[in-house]
């Protein structure tokens, strides 16, 4: 039962996909609205697609913000897309406050190299180790957001990818926070791999 | 970056079709067996639009379009019959991380802007259908009814962009199911026009098509025929590109 | 004590009532093997050079057309290797898949590099799966344990009508007596009787078949003697050994081995690896081994190893598989339970045609010792 991942929902995006690809391979989840729900409250993975104002707002209103700025080191925690943007203090994109556990400001992508949003497959530099990616094919994984996390300090960013001749962070991560950019629950068999990882993980 | 080469599957009545030029429906077999085998190929992203929804007037078959999702572990977007931000709701809620709008944006165009503001720009693609002019102009098309939309393809396309939508699917009536090669001029047009990424379909037969479509300014790349028929024969068969046949595809 | 279980294969008489052992150990099975063998196979050199005779005979009769015969393919090692053994000897086969909406990916991935590799063309007849799936249903409420008829029926009945269509007089088949010599008519039977299939339909069925592809006995008799197409084993006249072609297959097409027999049909793999075992107690790959104990492909010892290493129904990919199943099939838990649960039938328990259709192999096995039909 020490494997169990506990999924919040702000009930700003799905959490069935990301659900539904732990339990393919093999672990037991539990979605979770409010922090009195939680089972085990030891690893949580906290999604988020769409924007962060209205993100920001639920975390806030349904009180994971303070149950999880008060718990910071009870629990290992996974954020994806705007759940990552949440690791952060604030975003360009809209009002709110992020969890605060990475330095690290939300912005726009910009350039005019490419077209934003940034929707496709992209290869991981990997610039220190980290638990996700042990053993996960550096191979593309899908990235859907039109922005991006920008870290005041470059020890926090795991993993890079390129984008419109500029380089972004694909993985932050510090102790046991970290938060990826892109969708693993939609990188088929790497995106399992990375999640296998995060489910493996002792705690 | 890699460009996505995305099977776009039509869906009539519940039943997986292929067209050529938007007529002459040729049934390919049920959508959740071919929708899990492209997740097995691990495709970049597929595309599943019910071609029947609008025309008959109905919602999204939510029973289908979720049994669908349930076999997606890829990018996959849904559209066909989304009426308003309730059914597109609906299919956020199945795991559909974009839904595809038509005949609802020509009805009401706002139906874009608000749910662009509930799920992001990302979460929301415009289809378009066009077919070429005999002046070699660029003629919007509506499928539901088999003729013209009069409407301005420059403006709907800006007009879209501005509301807040994510990406532009742009369909060449008079190259689907051919297999010669994409609407290049199209592509030229397109890619001068529109701001944000946008997906080419109609009439891929090789990669090399790909390529084509993606020097000329296209961001990802559609096909039907290209995904399900084999041989000269055209027997029925999912096939996608080998991983390392896809890096060329790479721009 | 009687020895119940044969001392050459796997068949156990106490489980398995249509086979006797006789005095000398050997089981009916194992008895009939010995002696069909040399009329159902050629082998050695004569074996190839009658082959390569039909080939040419084959190619001239149709030396005007594209296609000298039809090959029903599905993924399959037999069908797969099949196809190559057709290339091999010349033969100029118009591949013919029929699609039950049940294909694996592995499957459709192996068609695709016999095609590409083989450089054949393909057509495929794609079942209508509302009535397909409904037929189904019907089957396994039925409570019989040959829930696989509907499939193997309409490849049947569609390879015939290739031939028809494509105005061909040649059938390539997979069969090959070496490797599928055992029979047990209680575990399926009716793959070329249409009035069982529709006494099952018209009983436990929520659609009529219309789409289905039907063909009746008359239809058979139109194919055989009025339009004159044969079907011809060719693995027969090349000592056909399974490991040996998967071994081929894939050094030759880079062709991916399947979890099990017949793996290929996701169908298959939940009707053999789950129902039949836990519904009916029959596990099927007893019949596959004492097959390939009888060819001399594997030792007894081996194929015991193998079903007590794998037992039938296990792992979470078969788990899997289950809830896939029930879910395209629309089955919730309780119908299912009870399906599982109800009396065990078998087809002699509906109308069907066996009388004649027993009749009419026994024909064909009198001609073929009379060299008047082919193998």
């Amino acid at each position: 039962m020490s494997n169990l991942i506990e999924i919040i929902d702000l009930e700003v995006c799905n959490v069935i996909s990301i659900s539904n690809m732990i339990e393919n391979i093999g672990f037991e989840t539990k979605v979770v609205k409010k922090p009195s729900s939680l089972e085990l409250g030891k690893k949580l993975i906290l999604p988020g697609v769409g924007s962060f104002g209205p993100a920001a707002k639920r975390l806030k209103d349904l009180g994971w913000l303070s149950y999880l700025k008060s718990n910071q080191d009870d629990f290992s925690l996974l954020g994806i897309c705007i759940g990552m943007h949440l690791l952060g203090n604030g975003s360009e994109e809209g009002p709110g406050e992020g969890l605060g556990f990475i330095d690290a400001t939300v912005k726009l992508i910009s350039t005019t190299l490419s077209p934003v949003p940034h929707m496709g497959w992209e290869e991981l530099q990997s610039l220190k180790s980290n638990f996700s990616l042990n053993q996960v094919e550096l191979s593309k994984f899908y990235f859907s957001h039109s922005y991006f996390m920008e870290c005041e300090n470059d020890d926090d960013v795991a993993a890079t990818f390129s984008y419109g001749g500029q380089i972004f962070p694909a993985i932050v991560s510090k102790e046991n926070i970290t938060g990826i950019q892109f969708h693993p629950e939609k990188s088929h068999r790497h995106g399992a791999s990375l999640l296998r990882n995060f489910a493996e993980l002792n705690v | 970056m890699y460009k996505r080469l995305t099977p776009v599957l039509l869906i009539e009545n519940g039943r997986t079709v292929k067209s050529i030029k938007f007529k002459d429906n040729r049934y390919l077999g049920d959508p959740v067996n071919i929708v899990r085998i492209f997740n097995s190929k691990e495709v970049d992203e597929i595309v599943i639009l019910d071609i029947s929804a609008s025309k008959n007037h109905q919602g999204p078959d939510f029973d289908l379009v979720k049994s669908l999702a349930e076999e997606c572990f890829i990018p996959c977007a849904y559209g066909g019959g989304i009426r308003d931000v309730k059914d597109a709701t609906r299919i956020f809620e199945f795991g559909y991380d974009k839904i595809v709008l038509q005949n609802s944006f020509f009805l009401n165009r706002n139906i874009l802007f608000q749910i662009s503001q509930l799920r992001g720009s990302q979460s929301v693609s415009l289809s378009l259908d066009v077919q070429t002019g005999e002046e070699g102009d660029f003629l919007l098309y509506d499928y539901a009814i088999g003729g013209p939309r009069n409407q301005d393809l420059s403006e709907v396309i800006q007009s879209a962009v501005e509301l807040g939508c994510g990406e532009i699917i742009i369909n060449s009536v008079d190259r689907d199911g051919c297999m010669n090669g994409l609407d290049l001029n199209l592509v030229d047009f397109v890619s001068r026009k529109c701001k944000v990424p946008f997906t080419v379909v109609g009439g891929l037969g090789t990669l090399d098509h790909a390529n084509q479509a993606i020097d000329h300014g296209a961001d990802a790349v559609g096909g039907g025929s290209f995904f399900v028929y084999k041989s000269k024969t055209k027997g029925i068969l999912i096939s996608y590109p080998s991983q390392s046949l896809i890096k060329t595809v790479k721009s | 004590m009687t020895m119940t279980e044969c001392s050459q294969c796997l068949m156990d008489s106490k489980y398995i009532t249509s086979v006797s052992i006789h005095p000398d150990g050997n089981c009916s099975q194992c008895v009939e093997f010995e002696k069909n063998l040399p009329t159902r196979t050629t082998a050695g050199d004569e074996g190839k050079l009658a082959l390569q005779r039909i080939a040419a005979i084959n190619s001239k009769k149709h030396h005007l057309q594209k296609y000298d015969s039809i090959l029903g393919i599905s993924g399959g090692v037999d069908s797969c290797y099949l196809a190559l053994t057709a290339k091999t000897y010349g033969f100029r086969p118009l591949l013919i898949h029929i699609d039950n909406g049940w294909n694996s990916s592995l499957a459709v991935s192996n068609i695709e590099k016999v095609v590409d590799t083989l450089g054949f063309d393909l057509v495929t007849y794609v079942l209508d799966w509302e009535e397909f799936s409904n037929l189904q249903r019907a089957f396994l409420k039925a409570a019989t344990p040959d829930g696989e008829i509907p499939t193997d029926f309409a490849i049947q009945a569609l390879l015939w009508r290739a031939a028809r269509e494509f105005n061909v007089k040649t059938i390539l088949t997979g069969m090959n007596y070496l490797t599928e010599s055992g029979h047990i008519p209680d575990w399926a039977y009716g793959h070329s009787d249409w009035r069982y299939i529709s006494s099952i339909n018209r009983r436990f069925g929520d659609t009529p078949l219309r789409k289905y592809p039907k063909m009746t006995l008359f239809d058979l008799f139109k194919y055989t003697y009025i339009l004159r197409i044969k079907r011809i084993s060719i693995l027969n006249y090349i000592e056909y050994n399974r490991f040996e072609a998967e071994m081929l297959l894939v050094k030759t097409l880079g062709w991916e081995k399947y979890e099990g027999k017949h793996s290929e049909s996701i169908y298959t793999k939940f009707y053999q690896e789950y129902l039949l075992p836990t519904k009916f107690g029959i596990d099927k790959r007893i019949l596959h081994l004492s097959d390939l104990i009888r060819a001399g492909q594997i030792t007894k010892g081996d194929a015991k190893n193998l079903l007590e290493k794998n037992p039938a129904s296990s792992n979470a990919s078969l788990r899997n598989t289950i809830r896939y199943v029930l879910k395209r099939l629309r089955f919730d838990e309780v119908e299912f339970m009870s399906i599982l649960s109800s009396e065990n039938k078998k087809y002699s328990d509906y109308p069907n045609n066996s009388k004649y259709v027993y009749t009419i192999r026994h024909f064909i096995h009198v001609l073929r010792r009379l060299k008047l039909y082919p193998q």
